[in-house]
């Protein structure tokens, strides 16, 4: 999957449907998967950049997370909310 | 901790990869960059680079888009009708604004302290320097790439902004410390690879016929200059192979390390000198 398009699915994800703040879910994913991305960039940057930043480094880690968690029912694409 | 030191990236459109190349050796070598002055793909890089990607993320991102940019939609997207103003300096229907609003806003993209991106103003040939955080950063990547012949100008309150090459293709000028320069040369000859006839066109411009004169001297007493030598490309070459894309990247890692190895050496900059030089 295209860096781009992997951003967009996460940012989707942390958006979906009962997520009061979107953001904790990135640094949720950012720790659960061991990206080495530096704090400042979580705490400081957009929530796009940081997706950005996930799909960069995570690349097909974060696509297969992304994918069981489908499975498992944790999220579905038609409960995730539109950009 | 290393100085810091500044870093300048001149104008250069496809060539940016040089660029990115010595991102890596400076990454490696342990440099530490404070403020960064970008001008056309410089200001690009410049834009990732202050945000917090690292070289391999930026590569990444520039290859992807490599792979893209023969979609005619995002010609498309970029087609607009100009005042008359605006076509007179520009002579094009092209506007880079509405691709790089909608690009900034996708990606995240901030203005930051640590980001300079230059522009000229089309009537004087004076730089505009757009820096600190309350600026427009899709407006200011629009004009500072926004080469007269190929883009519109931007329109920046009474002014009308064109690419800051056209004052100066790597200034050195905003400069507080000594800096790294990324130079881009210019083609001097046609290639000798196949070309599509809008390739061609842009080719033979920068050859025998300039646009507008971009002026390039820059002081080699104070900054280290890393000049890259590219002739047979021009800067707007969208159709290379990636294979040359690479070629470009791996001569801008290795010559930069060279050049950095050689500053450091000097004590022109601080870094780690780990390793020898590379093989040129």
């Amino acid at each position: 999957m295209q860096t781009l398009e992997l951003q967009k699915r996460i940012l989707s994800f942390a958006h979906r449907d009962g997520v009061a703040e979107p953001k904790s879910e990135l640094t949720v994913l950012v720790d659960t998967l061991g990206l080495g991305i530096p704090p400042h960039v979580l705490t400081s940057a957009t929530p796009q950049f940081v997706a950005l930043q996930i799909a960069l480094v995570g690349g097909e880690r974060v696509e297969h997370h992304l994918d069981e968690l489908a499975v498992a029912g944790v999220i579905t694409e038609d409960k995730q909310q539109p950009l | 901790m290393n100085k810091p030191v500044e870093l300048v990236l001149g104008a250069g459109g496809v060539k940016g990869y040089f660029h990115i190349g010595l991102l890596k050796a400076i990454e490696e070598l342990g440099i530490q960059v404070g403020a960064v002055t970008g001008v056309s793909v410089g200001a690009i890089i410049a834009t990732f680079y202050t945000n917090g990607m690292n070289s391999d993320m930026i590569l990444k991102l520039f290859l992807e888009a490599h792979e893209k940019s023969g979609n005619p939609l995002l010609l498309a997207s970029a087609v607009t009708v100009p005042d008359m103003r605006s076509f007179l300096v520009g002579m094009s229907f092209l506007s880079l604004e509405k691709p790089w609003e909608e690009t900034v806003e996708r990606l995240g993209l901030t203005p930051n302290d640590r980001l300079r991106i230059v522009a000229c103003d089309a009537r004087t040939k004076t730089p505009v320097l757009f820096e600190g955080t309350a600026y427009k950063l899709y407006a200011a990547l629009s004009a500072s790439g926004a080469l007269p012949g190929v883009f519109l100008p931007v329109h920046h309150g009474d002014q009308l902004l064109i690419d800051g090459a056209a004052h100066h293709r790597n200034p050195d000028e905003f400069c507080q410390t000594t800096a790294i320069i990324s130079a881009l040369g210019f083609a001097t000859r046609l290639s000798l690879e196949p070309q599509d006839p809008i390739s061609f066109y842009y080719q033979w411009r920068e050859v025998y016929a300039p646009v507008v004169k971009q002026p390039t001297e820059v002081d080699h007493e104070r900054h280290v200059v890393v000049e890259h030598a590219a002739d047979d490309i021009c800067g707007l070459a969208f159709n290379l192979s990636t294979k040359r894309c690479m070629g470009m990247y791996e001569a801008g890692y290795k010559h930069g390390k060279q050049v950095l190895l050689q500053a450091i050496a000097q004590g022109k900059i601080e870094g780690n000198c780990v390793g020898s030089a590379p093989a040129a």
